[in-house]
């Protein structure tokens, strides 16, 4: 499986002796989605090398405690780093300079003043032999061993608001994704949701899923859970929706399909316009649906509209777009076109209801949230996964597999570091994960990865 | 045995290769197979497909007829069906959710997606219980018309038909085919309550009160459906038919006329044109209308049923046999058994003993296996014969 564009953040090792060297460099090389660590001597160096396992080392050619040769040496001297590229800053072109740099075999050398956008594409090119992923990465894409992997959220089912059944949770969940819904207690049975929708209230995560859309057994119990409605929030029988789209008659067409389900449109024929109806009277639009939001001077202005309300004063805003890399946030969230009419009608309902405040008591049932995912291979932080639908950056969840609970000792809780899709594939999604077990030293980490999948290996064979 | 999934009226020969590439390294049990749109309705009738990518940039009547197609001859699986289409109409969007289906493949990304919904339906249907795997179980056992099957089939929808709003809709469906209208209401109310926007089961309860002489009930809800989609042929017919019922001819043909200019060349037009030609007495015409009906339901069915009885107890046997061989061409499958029955009656009134036995055998073929009213009638024809022979002997 060919690993997603920029999936990967690679690890450099920035050693200069002049800090300003070290903010110029780090700046740019941040800009370029690298995680970048400084140190200023070959025993600082060293220390941390050992820590991050860096993708790439950029050396000034003579340091206070030595050179760029001496570092090399070290380096070629354990088994884990030796490997590692080292890109020589050279000052001058000198004897004093280049000498210990004889008989090296370096990535590559930039002579005189450091100039920090030629080291950036020089960084580019030496980073592109690794194709996307850590030089680390091992593929476990044809290995039996891990084949029926899952992943998982734990979750407590809440109860009933309105037509959606809300669960407090660990992570936000993506409204494509199709999770099964595993209880605690054999008394109840498992169910599918679909087209989650979430709200953060204070420091908790909700998720919200329509009761016509959960299928399987469990769908018996969760249709009996007790309502958590708030009863001062009085249900609306027609929801209004600010409705911007641009062709007047599409616009037509989704107010007259749209009335039957009590959804009353207002239209705004520009995101200007959008904006202005938006800042007039956010009290007045249940929810905001725009169909595509640009990043020209009419999308900025819409964007810049938002951010000067208060949060308690917007409404959801649903974005219909054909990006299929658009993700969902906590202002906006994409409905990836082209979609059915049910989902845009459940989207919107959905959008209206978590706006709305819940109280009652709860259910309160302890669930897990599960669903398939492909383990691409490890690396010395984590490692890809490949999923069926995009989870949200940021989200902590578990990996489950036996080969790795035992890598792992038991900790298989990772916390996602970045999400691509596929193109023109937009149903497969790559994750890279961060492994809680390989917060530590990466080095030590990595020895004992290799060890296990040696072992595994060996005995699934 | 491998089962397909139809791509109809794809144009595009590059992605056609692309996708191919991709299906060879698969191991698939429901396999893609591109076709016509002249191809995919006989495909469908075989009775070995179970899904459906179609390429269409609008809901014209062929798409229209298409997914109609699908839900008689597979089920209502709308996951099991997609349209490829960029930037579809909000009222295309409407329509082809007139029967459930709301995925939407782009045409940039419908080679992977159309791959994803065989490997998904695939895995489906292989579990033996699925609801999928059941619903087309008991639409293949409707499609033979035999009643025993069907409501076995029935019967192993039942456990999940308090959860799945599919399995309830099916069970609805499989108690109207086996004339159970009442509990058919029921079912449809079920699936109604489980999914409120699943608008085929709200139709179901409307058509099942139709047949039960509940009209203003049926219009009621008719009426309710409208007002989510206004260009609904299936539904401007069903008003029009329950207008007639009502002896409301104005309403009717409004509705009619309505129907005819979504779809002219829809069969249920010309159902509507029979009823009405047979409502004002022009039997004539309204038999010739019929000559180009096929797989009418079991309202319009019930209607030529009823009126062939009256025929026949009025003496008009020749005339009521004549309603029956001709109601018996154009009904759906399930419905014909009824139709034999009946057809066996005029015969028995008329004295046509071997003629009614005939039509008693071909009813009990149709029902799946001795039909009760006909082993009734059977005797009333072998004492009837009896009595004849004691009498020709006595002469």
């Amino acid at each position: 499986m060919e690993i997603i564009k920029g999936i990967t953040s690679h690890t450099i090792v920035v050693v200069v002796d002049k800090k300003e060297k070290a903010v110029g460099l780090s700046a740019v090389l941040t800009k370029q989605s690298h995680k970048v660590t400084v140190a200023h001597t070959i025993y600082e160096a060293l220390k941390i090398i050992d820590q991050e396992l860096p993708h790439l080392v950029i050396v000034d050619a003579l340091l206070s405690d030595g050179s760029a040769g001496t570092l090399y040496d070290r380096l070629k001297e354990h088994k884990v780093v030796c490997d590692t590229p080292i890109l020589v800053l050279v000052a001058q072109k000198t004897r004093e300079y280049l000498t210990p740099l004889k008989g090296r075999q370096f990535a590559g050398f930039l002579l005189g003043k450091t100039d920090v956008m030629m080291v950036a594409n020089k960084v580019k090119e030496v980073l592109a032999t690794y194709k996307d992923a850590s030089p680390y990465f091992y593929s476990l894409e044809k290995t039996e061993a891990v084949k029926g992997m899952t992943l998982s959220v734990k979750a407590t089912v809440m109860g009933k608001a309105g037509d959606q059944i809300v669960y407090r949770s660990e992570s936000e969940v993506d409204s494509s994704a199709a999770l099964v819904c595993l209880p605690e207690k054999k008394e109840h049975s498992p169910a599918l949701l679909s087209l989650a929708t979430n709200a953060r209230i204070g420091d908790d995560i909700y998720n919200y899923f329509p009761l016509h859309r959960i299928k399987g057994k469990g769908r018996l119990w969760l249709g009996k859970l007790p309502s958590i409605d708030d009863p001062k929030v009085e249900a609306v029988d027609v929801k209004t929706i600010l409705f911007f789209d641009n062709n007047v008659e599409r616009f037509q067409q989704f107010q007259e399909v749209l009335l039957g389900y009590g959804i009353e449109l207002v239209h705004a024929s520009s995101l200007q316009m959008a904006a202005a109806l938006l800042a007039r009277e956010p009290e007045r639009f249940n929810c905001v649906f725009l169909n595509e939001l640009g990043s020209d001077n009419s999308g900025i202005t819409f964007k810049a509209t938002v951010e000067k309300l208060p949060p308690d004063k917007l409404p959801a805003i649903l974005v219909a777009t054909a990006a299929t890399s658009a993700r969902s946030n906590g202002v906006y969230r994409f409905l990836h076109k082209p979609f059915g009419l049910g989902k845009l009608v459940d989207t919107i309902e959905a959008a209206c209801q978590v706006t709305e405040g819940l109280s009652g008591e709860s259910a309160n049932i302890d669930v897990t949230y599960e669903a398939p995912a492909n383990l691409v291979g490890l690396d010395e932080t984590g490692g890809i996964i490949a999923l069926k639908f995009p989870i949200i950056k940021g989200s902590k969840l578990h990996l489950n597999s036996d080969v790795l609970k035992r890598i792992w000792d038991g900790d298989t809780l990772v916390n996602i570091e970045n999400i691509a899709v596929y193109e023109n594939a937009p149903n497969l999604w790559m994750a890279k994960f961060i492994a809680n077990r390989a917060l530590g030293n990466k080095a030590r980490y990595w020895q004992r990865v290799l060890k296990h999948l040696d072992e595994e290996l060996k005995s699934a064979s | 045995m491998n089962q397909l999934c139809l791509l109809v009226d794809c144009n595009s020969d590059d992605s056609h290769d692309n996708f191919q590439a991709l299906v060879d390294k698969e191991d698939l049990v429901v396999l893609p197979t591109f076709v016509s749109m002249e191809e995919a309705f006989p495909m469908l009738e075989t009775g070995n497909v179970v899904a459906m990518v179609v390429f269409a940039s609008q809901a014209n009547g062929d798409v229209l007829r298409l997914l109609e197609c699908f839900r008689r001859c597979v089920g209502a699986i709308p996951h099991f069906q997609a349209i490829v289409c960029d930037e579809p109409q909000p009222i295309i969007l409407s329509q082809v959710y007139e029967f459930g289906v709301e995925e939407f493949f782009s045409s940039t990304s419908w080679v992977q997606q159309s791959l994803e919904l065989c490997k998904s339906a695939s895995l489906i249907i292989q579990d033996r219980d699925s609801p999928e795997t059941r619903i087309i179980e008991m639409n293949r056992a409707v499609m033979t018309g035999d009643q025993n099957k069907i409501l076995a089939a029935k019967e192993r929808l039942s456990d999940m038909a308090g959860y799945d709003y599919l399995a309830s809709y099916s069970q609805g469906v499989a108690l109207q085919s086996v004339g159970q209208f009442g509990d058919a209401i029921e079912s449809f109310r079920q699936s109604t309550s489980l999914n409120r926007m699943f608008r085929p089961s709200i139709s179901g309860v409307g058509e099942n009160l139709l047949v039960l002489g509940q009209t203003d009930e049926a219009i009621a809800v008719f009426k309710d459906l409208e007002k989510l989609n206004k260009r609904s042929l299936d539904r401007k017919a069903n008003l029009a038919m329950a207008y007639l019922e009502k002896k409301d001819l104005t309403s009717a043909k409004k509705y009619l006329f309505e129907a005819q200019a979504l779809d002219p060349k829809h069969v249920k037009i010309d159902e509507i044109k029979a009823m009405l030609l047979l409502s004002q007495g022009q039997v004539k015409e309204a038999f010739a209308m019929m000559d180009k009906l096929h797989d009418v339901g079991p309202f319009f069915a019930a209607k030529l049923n009823e009126m062939g009885i009256r025929l026949s107890q009025k003496g008009k046997g020749k005339s009521a046999l004549a309603l029956y061989k001709k109601a018996h061409k154009i009904v759906k499958t399930e419905l014909r058994h009824k139709i034999s029955l009946n057809a066996a009656l005029a015969c028995y009134r008329m004295g046509e003993y071997p003629l009614a036995i005939k039509y008693l055998n071909r009813s009990d073929k149709e029902y799946g296996e001795a039909f009760p009213k006909t082993k009734k009638i059977r005797a009333a024809i072998a004492a009837q014969m009896a009595n004849s022979n004691r009498d020709s002997e006595a002469g």
